[in-house]
């Protein structure tokens, strides 16, 4: 099965406001049997709302950065 | 005190005769850190100069408001906090926070100033790494003071595109703090791109796809 990259998430920095949870049009996000943030692969689309909706910096969306197959 | 094959799994003592490279491992120990951990905070007294043996860091300096500047990442065969123990205050200039996995190699300050004194060979090899240090702060500051954040993040994206080897992966956070500037700008500036056709985002991959573009922006053309 192939992995699905997801946001990294900083679960020391979360204070669990939930605002990615609400934030998130996908419903990819929520708190896991232990209360932590947790994130729904499979529904995980990678917008990024998550990331710009904490006011704790605790999601972040991480990229590598190459040369497109098809560039001019 | 390590052993003397462990030296030679870092690159900067590769090259040091036998007889140095005994005189350097008698006076240095292992130590090992997990991803995320600080190895050393700025303003604390320099205890050590490390030399990386595996793993990759950051040094950073912060604002008085928290905010960071990534001054280097450094990774296997780098050693930092060399120059710091040499000045008046010593005490560390930057915070040393681990990226992964890392395992170092320490020396203490004070043998680290008598092999200083008491060994050529070894005091070369260090001249030859401040210079090379000196060099790259220079095109850092050369980059923050003459050029905009869309010709910084243009000129990053076409350095870290052109790396031969495996990328690595960066958050917007750490793509801000690497450039001098904030998250929510280098957001802003990625989407301009994006519009402007330079590149495309497909999930976790930023792709490039207009190097003329990008050079122009970066003020290379």
């Amino acid at each position: 099965m192939t992995k699905i990259t997801v946001p990294r998430l900083d679960l020391k920095r979360c204070t669990r406001c939930g605002a990615c949870i609400k934030s998130c049009p996908e419903s990819a996000l929520q708190y896991d049997a232990k209360g932590d943030l947790e994130i729904i692969p499979d529904r995980c689309t990678y917008c990024g709302i998550c990331e710009s909706s904490c006011p704790e910096g605790a999601v972040s969306l991480v990229y590598t950065i190459s040369w497109s197959n098809n560039r001019s | 005190m390590i052993n003397i094959q462990e030296l030679s799994g870092i690159k900067l003592f590769r090259d040091l005769s036998t007889s140095t490279q005994d005189k350097v491992a008698q006076v240095c120990i292992q130590r090992s850190y997990g991803r995320g951990e600080l190895i050393q905070i700025a303003g604390d007294p320099c205890e050590a100069v490390y030399f990386i043996r595996s793993g990759v860091v950051q040094v950073l300096r912060s604002s008085p408001e928290g905010r960071e500047q990534v001054m280097v990442t450094l990774s296997a065969g780098d050693m930092f906090n060399a120059i710091p123990p040499l000045t008046d205050q010593a005490v560390n200039r930057g915070t040393v926070r681990a990226l992964s996995d890392v395992n170092l190699i320490a020396m203490r300050v004070d043998d680290y100033h008598t092999l200083l004194e008491n060994n050529n060979e070894f005091a070369n090899l260090m001249l030859k790494e401040f210079a090379h240090r000196l060099s790259h702060l220079t095109d850092l500051v050369e980059n923050l003071a003459l050029y905009p954040v869309r010709a910084r993040l243009a000129r990053f994206l076409l350095k870290e595109a052109d790396q031969p080897e495996i990328h690595t992966a960066w958050t917007q956070d750490e793509i801000a703090a690497q450039l001098g500037t904030v998250r929510d700008v280098i957001g802003r500036t990625l989407r301009a791109f994006e519009d402007a056709g330079y590149l495309r985002r497909e999930r976790e991959k930023i792709l490039l796809i207009d190097r003329a573009g990008l050079e122009g922006e970066a003020d290379l053309a």
